[in-house]
């Protein structure tokens, strides 16, 4: 099979069919708001019906989804301690790494326990494999850092504390994917901070993407892919063997944790299929944690927390934001779209199609932290904000990608396929849609009942029925508040107390933010990808008020 | 992970199996019967109290919430509901629930444990003469025409009306013949020996008065003004009915057919003749219809040729049913309906308010089962005219006799489907609401002192009256919210107004 992971695959039948198919998430979502609304209005009781089950099986999955961020916390917990390094040396002898495990396990505290029943899991699932895995000593890292206009001190953190990594960053390759088009200031930062830290590395690169390429969007994946080609000719040139070589995609702004590159090569070696597979961290948005509005803070602990309940289902898990994967991986599959904007997810479903569905996320109990989307004012930041959701939103774009290389890939099993797809258009479509259902319109068939003169016991019983659900419903925010508390780093210089317990209260704010950075700009991506109005790529302003304590150290 | 998938099995099953649970409720169906294989349906009340966040005690279960609240999951059948609120009356009423509905019951007024009073004026009047005058009140300090005085309802403050009059001010008064809702009024006046009609628009301080005298040459008895155009009378004179046009001066007759009472119905005026039959005329094209003969004899009538809402003076009530029409009852022997005052449509059934002494009497109309659709037919006009309507069944009466205390009704007015009566009698000015249903009544007196009569404002829930002991008008209030009336009472308007667009 022959199939090319982009836009416009085709003419005649297969563009209509394309075309179609980008249309469908926008008449979906619309059709359940619309559908409901006039529901309400005409047949407010059935509407109401209706309501109660969407409402109840939203409660049974935020519940379901509760336990699961409860289980995936603790494993992360158990796992913060490791010392994977120590494991990396021990599993170049798995025979003899099984055996002190096995002994090890008994009288250990209890994290340290399950994080070792875990390890024990892994090293036997290696043993049953015919080919020995590659010792960490082999394995190279190649880092690329898209920089597109961000400045010094949005980048540098996180090369500075790449340095102090647990894995020795020798054995690192950092590229710095500069756009052309963006201004001579930035590329001197670039070249300033290879200059300061290339020592610390196997190589530091800059790599300049040449603006206007036939065949390429403006689009983060084609300047990533740029570098990535580089990095390839790097390998080349020094003798690398590819399928030794972890690529990792960080946002500028990305922040490691001095355990990142070690897990991450702990999970590469433990991995039986690593050529097949993308390792995904835990994001979090703390780099500029207490200077960002609230919303901007409740938005993006539920997105690592959406992000860690994922982790505990490696088969539904899509690759987001800063990742890592086999280079080999990433070389033969043809490196990241060039013309879609949401690469993040574009680069699973393209590896995916590529490897006929043989292609799996490994989830890594580590994070990575990263900006939150900020900039200089209050309300700049609300637009910022609004357009980064957007972007992400804009990952539709991948659904008719997705839905005609299933179509044509046969190889891939027909029910893998059909959930793959099926999932794929309904986080899509209840990602724009719930907000407005949960917050609004659940509340509107009582009210029409009313108006109807209907004295119908469902007017007075779903008012009742939904409070009480929506009380449950806040165990599940309590929960939340708590380990974001848990989650929250530590405020420089000031105390800290006061604003932990704001924020706390700031999760009352979530039915807001819920619609106007959750259901509008999912419902304003797929609504302009139905009328085929493209979104050009536009990188998130990422402004700090705080000097980084990392520019200081270089 | 390995515990997902039980995990996700488990919830799903949870999801499968509480949802119908939860639909059942939602439609009303009692979850304890589900459990047993028996889908037994449910209902419920609302109840909504003025003033609100009264204590609700639900078959002598108090609940938690206060009001307004609804109570649902709850047997079909007859419940005793009460309403508590510290300084207030307690309010009782039977609800009936049916299956999977919600009874409403947002029509429970608390009223105060204490009157407060609060004098009008400082001087002593005569007598309450009340009438309202759109948001005035005509008081009148003695029986001349220039004793008149103005009270604003709303800014509460009297004032001796600026009288302008063709004729003395000196004149005596002999009756007033007021508009709802509107300023004008008909004034019947002796001047120096003469009778005189005269039609009275108030125009604050002042009330300017012309002479309507030569288009009611007869003694006014119970005119009636157009409820869609006030500038527009029906009356009788010698049982035939006319139109009088004030602008115009003009009365215009209609087509001779001898009354003993007619009342006006939404843009129909219907109207009795000599044997009881009941006729009907659209006063635009004035033809009479006949609409109603009647099985029961009709004996022992007086002659009397007027009606208002009612027919002073026969043993016959006019009704209006729930939905529009106008019936007749023949009441039962031991109801003499020679006082009645009005009647109230509360639908299903109607209230009929009458008076003898010392009892008041508050009479239900039941509607007779099966063929309780009035026998009007739809066709042409002549048809109809040439051929009389089928005899139809009679209403049954329903009668609760209520002590009167010796007083008299001196008003009687309808709510929300509520009828309330206002009486005054010893010394006391009492206050009667039975329930909208008919079947059970809340009794209450206001311990206002004194006055010889009484006038209830919609608007600001409160009753109007003249002390005993000092003389001097005053007023108590009745209802402690009286704003949730004025947009009842706006209602009714609209509603009048819809009906005689009809």
């Amino acid at each position: 099979m022959s199939f090319t992971f982009t836009r416009g695959l085709g003419t005649g039948e297969v563009s209509r069919l394309e075309r179609f198919l980008e249309c469908v998430p926008a008449i979906l979502s619309w059709t359940v708001i619309v559908g409901l609304l006039l529901l309400t209005v005409f047949q407010p009781v059935i509407a109401a019906l209706l309501v109660i089950a969407f409402v109840f099986s939203w409660l049974v999955r935020m519940l379901y989804s509760n336990i699961l961020l409860g289980v995936s916390f603790v494993r992360l917990r158990a796992e913060r301690d490791t010392d994977w390094m120590k494991r990396l040396r021990a599993m170049e002898d798995l025979e003899s790494c099984e055996r002190s495990l096995t002994r090890s396990l008994h009288g250990k505290p209890f994290y340290e326990r399950m994080s070792l029943k875990s390890h024990l899991r892994e090293v036997r699932a290696l043993m049953r494999e015919p080919a020995q895995p590659p010792s960490w000593k082999a394995i190279r890292h190649l880092v690329i850092i898209p920089i597109a206009r961000e400045g010094r001190e949005i980048f540098e953190p996180g090369i500075a504390q790449m340095t102090r990594s647990r894995f020795p960053s020798e054995h690192i390759v950092v590229i710095f994917a500069v756009e052309g088009r963006a201004g001579d200031e930035v590329k001197r930062n670039a070249q300033a901070v290879r200059r300061a830290w290339r020592r610390k590395f196997l190589d530091f690169l800059v790599v300049i993407h040449p603006d206007g390429v036939p065949g390429e969007a403006r689009v983060k994946g084609a300047n990533a892919t740029c570098a990535a080609k580089a990095g390839a000719a790097w390998c080349a040139k020094h003798g690398v063997a590819l399928e030794n070589v972890i690529v990792s995609c960080f946002d500028a702004d990305t922040v490691v944790s001095p355990d990142y590159f070690s897990c991450l090569t702990y999970q590469f070696v433990a991995c039986p299929d690593r050529a097949r597979a993308s390792f995904q961290p835990i994001p979090v948005y703390q780099n500029n944690f207490w200077e960002a509005p609230a919303f901007a803070r409740i938005l993006d602990v539920g997105s690592t927390f959406s992000q860690l309940t994922q982790s505990t289902d490696p088969a539904a898990l899509v690759t987001f934001s800063s990742h890592s994967m086999s280079f080999k991986a990433l070389v033969e599959i043809g490196y990241w779209p060039v013309d879609l904007i949401s690469d993040d997810s574009s680069i699973y479903w393209k590896a995916y199609v590529h490897y006929h569905g043989r292609y799996t996320v490994v989830p890594m109990l580590v994070t990575v932290s990263m900006d939150l989307a900020q900039d200089v004012s209050w309300w700049k930041t609300v637009s910022n904000t609004y357009r980064q959701r957007r972007r992400w939103a804009w990952g539709v774009e991948g659904f008719p990608i997705v839905v005609m290389a299933f179509l044509r890939d046969h190889l891939i099993p027909l029910g893998a396929r059909l959930k793959q797809g099926f999932r794929l258009l309904q986080a899509h479509v209840s990602w724009a849609t719930w907000p407005f259902l949960l917050t609004i319109m659940t509340w509107l068939p009582a009210p029409f009942i009313a108006l109807g003169r209907s004295h119908s016991v469902v007017r007075y019983s779903e008012p009742r029925i939904l409070s009480t659900m929506f009380n449950l419903a806040i165990v599940g925010f309590i929960l939340s508040a708590v380990l974001s508390q848990i989650f929250l780093p530590r405020q420089k210089g000031k105390p800290h107390i006061g604003k932990r317990l704001l924020h706390v209260l700031e999760w009352l704010l979530v039915p807001p933010i819920s619609i106007v950075f959750g259901g509008l700009p999912a419902l304003d991506a797929q609504t302009r990808m139905a009328f085929g109005k493209r979104l050009g790529f536009w990188v998130t302003r990422k402004a700090r008020k705080r000097k980084p304590a990392a520019r200081s150290q270089a | 992970m390995r515990i997902r998938k039980p995990l996700f099995a488990v919830f799903a099953l949870l999801y499968v199996l509480i949802l119908p649970f939860l639909i059942s409720y939602a439609l009303g169906y009692d979850l304890v019967g589900i459990a047993r294989g028996r889908f037994v349906r449910t209902g419920g009340v609302f109840v909504a109290s003025t003033p609100p966040r009264a204590r609700f005690t639900l078959d002598g279960k108090e609940q938690p919430r206060r009001t307004p609240l609804s109570v649902i999951s709850l047997p079909t059948g007859i419940h005793s509901a009460r309403l508590e609120l510290d300084g207030f009356r307690p309010w009782v009423r039977s609800v009936r629930v049916r299956p999977g509905e919600v009874t409403i019951v947002d029509d429970a007024l608390l009223i105060p444990e204490k009157w407060p009073q609060r004098f009008i004026a400082t001087t002593a009047f005569a007598d309450l003469w009340p009438e309202a005058v759109g948001p005035y009140l005509l008081f009148r300090k003695g029986p001349r025409l220039r004793d008149l005085w103005l009270y604003d309802v709303r800014g509460d403050t009297i004032v001796r009306a600026n009288v302008q009059a063709p004729v003395t001010t000196a004149a005596s008064i002999q009756s007033i013949h007021t508009q709802f809702g509107s300023a004008s009024f008909l004034l019947e006046v002796s001047a120096a020996g003469a009778r005189r009609v005269l039609r009275g628009r108030v125009q604050w301080p002042t009330v300017r008065f012309d002479d309507v005298t030569r288009l009611f040459p007869a003694p006014l008895v119970s005119p009636q003004w157009s409820p869609q155009d006030s500038d527009t009378i029906y009356t009788t004179r010698k049982g035939r009915l006319y139109q009088v046009r004030l602008s115009t001066r003009t009365a215009r007759p209609y087509p001779a057919r001898l009354l003993s009472g007619f009342t006006l119905e939404g843009r129909q005026i219907y109207g009795l003749d000599q044997r009881m039959n009941l006729w009907k005329i659209d006063p635009a094209d004035g033809e009479w219809q006949e609409v109603h003969t009647w099985d029961a004899p009709l004996t022992g009538l007086p002659d009397r040729t007027s009606a208002t809402l009612s027919l002073p003076g026969s043993d016959l009530i006019l009704a209006k049913s729930a939905n529009g029409e106008l019936v007749a009852a023949w009441p039962e022997a031991s109801f003499r309906a020679s006082d009645v005052i009005g009647f109230g449509s509360s639908s299903p059934l109607l209230s009929v308010l009458a008076w003898q002494k010392p009892w008041m009497v508050v009479a239900t109309l039941v509607e007779p089962q099966g063929d309780a659709q009035p026998a009007a037919p739809g066709g042409t006009q002549a048809s109809q005219s040439k051929s009389p309507a089928p005899k139809r069944a009679l209403p049954t009466v329903k009668t609760e006799w209520i002590p009167s205390r010796g007083g008299e009704i001196s008003q009687a007015w309808f709510v929300y489907g509520v009828t309330h009566v206002l009486y005054h009698g010893g010394d006391q000015v009492t206050l009667h609401a039975p329930s909208h249903d008919g079947q059970d009544f809340n009794y209450w007196v206001a311990n206002v002192r004194g006055g010889t009569s009484a006038w209830y404002s919609g608007e600001t829930g409160r009753v109007y009256y003249i002390d005993r002991t000092t003389g001097k008008p005053a007023w108590t209030q009745v209802v402690a919210q009286p704003q949730s009336l004025v947009g009842l009472i706006q209602e009714i308007r609209d509603f009048a107004g819809a009906t005689g667009g009809q």
